[in-house]
């Protein structure tokens, strides 16, 4: 299928005041997501997951390279596509209903109908009867369902989203990751989703793009069966495997080759297992 | 003034945090939330009754003209009322001022924002401001009465020129240190940048823009006394001025008392618009 998203050898360098060097973040970047596919960028903190994903929203201009939407260059700010910060960035001034909204205010969607389209998303997340409450009355996790709701209210062809679950504990993460993947499995929006944690990517994506210092990746396809939170992950060999090989690739990720690992044999053998603990409980072993 | 939260928690913090050591040592004394009201409202009464005390006890000898008791200051402010001089001095004065103040609100506003997102409008404006603020306004007195003439205007003109600045700087500042975090929001969901401004920038300066309101409150009541006291007299700052010239020193101690108590009372109302209609402010300072 045709790419939706299209990086083509991206390089990025910031200037270092204090050394006076210059740190090259990306060198020389390819990658393409395919229309409705979830994949997760994997890798270290400070590798550069945060600069390509704003590199793809145009937040920040590559200093090479370019970014192709949809088979055009990404120039014009457009206008679907949703993003999840990593800090959230809620507006404390804005009620929950306020921050949803904001994306179809800046559209110009009159008062009613964009309340009534935020009131839908507050719902999708679990948030219902929130709606008028203010950002700090919140906990770490409501927060972040607002900052998913309000890159949803858009109903963005694109949701990038930045370690969303970063900052919240285990347990809440867990139940935001399967409630992003039912959310997913609703809008099939296409994802881009930047994590550190290797059992969030093989929970949520269909390909695993793992990420070493500045360097260009390797792909790897996710072809466990969804829904996937209902597996007993930890007796499952092909999870196991696919989990050790995502890991060795962590740890050399300076291997600049890239290469696509394909896990096309896991399907099989994922179908018939136990419905005991969900992936995401497994995940929490290794880290 | 109307600081009574922050007075108790200045006490408070230290007592809370030392507690969980010893609470041995704590439980004879009073316990921090009694210790802080009695230190934020019965020493402070107390103190005043002394002082008032005091001065009875000092001034029954004193030359009125130098110094009068505060049974004199208090038969003043009968005259002054009865025959509603100092109601009509503070409503004249509460004009004066509110006028001034909110035109450098308004004024003050729109030049802290557009200082603080254009670099070349703030280099173009920092030599006028730097001027106007290091001016002794009084100065510009003559001046505007040149302009004015003796009118409400030229009062509310004066108080303006005065407070405007502090509103200006604040929210220059308030609007320049926003986060990288938040210009990215405004990126990311297609904000124009009027829309920005509105809805994020100005917003999230909110708490600077305050401090900065707070100062130039400050500046309109200076600002407003000095207009009533150098052009016509009248209001407040001409009620002390006529009645230092006669030499009626207790009416003119009414009038300074009741100009401070002016002052307070435009703080506290302040205090009031910025709970009423900033809810979110405490939770995230805090
Ligand atoms: N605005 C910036 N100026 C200078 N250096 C930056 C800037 N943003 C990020 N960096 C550096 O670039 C590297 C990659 O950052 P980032 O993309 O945030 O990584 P990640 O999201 O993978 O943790 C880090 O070493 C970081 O210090
Ligand atoms: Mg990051």
């Amino acid at each position: 299928m045709e790419a939706l998203i299209e990086v083509k050898g991206v390089s990025k360098a910031y200037a270092n005041y204090a050394t006076g060097r210059e740190l090259v973040v990306l060198r020389d970047i390819d990658l393409q997501v395919r229309p409705n596919e979830f994949v997760c960028l994997l890798g270290p903190s400070g590798c550069g997951k945060t600069t390509l994903l704003k590199i793809l929203d145009a937040m920040i201009t590559p200093d090479r390279g370019e970014v192709l939407l949809g088979g055009r260059p990404l120039i014009e700010r457009l206008a679907d596509i949703g993003f999840v910060f990593q800090d959230v960035g809620l507006l404390a001034w804005r009620t929950v209903l306020g921050n949803v909204a904001l994306g179809l205010e800046a559209r110009g969607m009159p008062r009613r109908q964009r309340e009534t389209v935020a009131l839908e998303y507050i719902k999708l997340v679990g948030l219902e009867g929130f709606a008028h409450y203010y950002p700090h009355q919140l906990s770490g996790g409501m927060q972040q369902r607002v900052g998913l709701a309000r890159a949803l209210a858009i109903s963005p062809k694109v949701l990038l989203m930045d370690e969303p679950f970063g900052a919240v504990d285990a347990m809440t993460r867990q139940t935001l990751q399967v409630e992003l993947a039912r959310i997913w499995e609703q809008s099939r929006a296409t994802v881009v989703f930047v994590t550190h944690d290797v059992d969030e990517a093989i929970f949520l994506a269909d390909r695993i793009v793992v990420m070493g210092r500045a360097q260009a990746t390797r792909s790897v396809n996710v072809a466990l069966p969804r829904p996937r939170w209902n597996r007993d992950a930890q007796s499952d060999p092909e999870y196991v495997a696919l989990r050790v090989n995502l890991i060795r690739m962590l740890n050399t990720a300076h291997a600049a080759a890239a290469a696509t690992v394909a896990h096309a044999a896991a399907a099989a053998t994922v179908a018939h297992a136990a419905a005991a603990a969900t992936v995401a409980q497994t995940a929490k072993g290794g880290e | 003034m109307a600081n009574n939260d922050s007075t108790q928690e200045i006490v408070a913090t230290p007592l809370t945090a030392t507690t969980p050591a010893g609470k041995a040592v704590a439980a004879p004394r009073l316990s921090p939330r009694e210790e802080s009201w009695f230190v934020s409202v019965r020493v402070p009464i107390i103190s005043v009754a002394a002082f008032l005390l005091l001065w009875q006890f000092g001034a029954r000898h004193m030359n009125p003209i130098l110094m009068p008791t505060p049974t004199l200051v208090g038969s003043a402010f009968r005259d002054l009322i009865s025959r509603g001089v100092l109601q009509k001095a503070f409503f004249i004065s509460l004009q004066d001022m509110s006028y001034g103040y909110f035109i450098a609100i308004a004024v003050g506003s729109v030049l802290g924002v557009l200082t603080g997102r254009f670099r070349t409008f703030e280099k173009v404006v920092s030599p006028y401001i730097s001027f106007f603020m290091a001016t002794p306004t009084i100065a510009l007195v003559p001046l505007v009465i040149v302009w004015f003439g003796f009118s409400q205007s030229s009062r509310v003109f004066l108080v303006a020129i005065h407070a405007v600045w502090p509103v200006a700087i604040n929210t220059a500042m308030g609007i320049r240190v926003l986060s990288r975090l938040l210009r990215d929001v405004g990126w990311a969901y297609r904000l124009t940048e009027s829309q920005f401004v509105r809805w994020v920038a100005l917003p999230s300066a909110v708490p600077y823009i305050l401090a900065g309101l707070r100062v130039a409150l400050g500046r309109a009541v200076v600002g407003m006394i000095v207009a009533e006291m150098t052009m016509e007299l009248t209001g407040l700052g001409g009620l002390v001025m006529v009645y230092g010239n006669a030499f009626k020193t207790a009416h003119l101690i009414a009038g300074v008392i009741t100009s401070a108590v002016f002052a307070v009372f435009v703080s506290a109302m302040m205090d009031v618009v910025r709970d009423r209609f900033f809810p979110w402010i405490k939770g995230t300072s805090a």
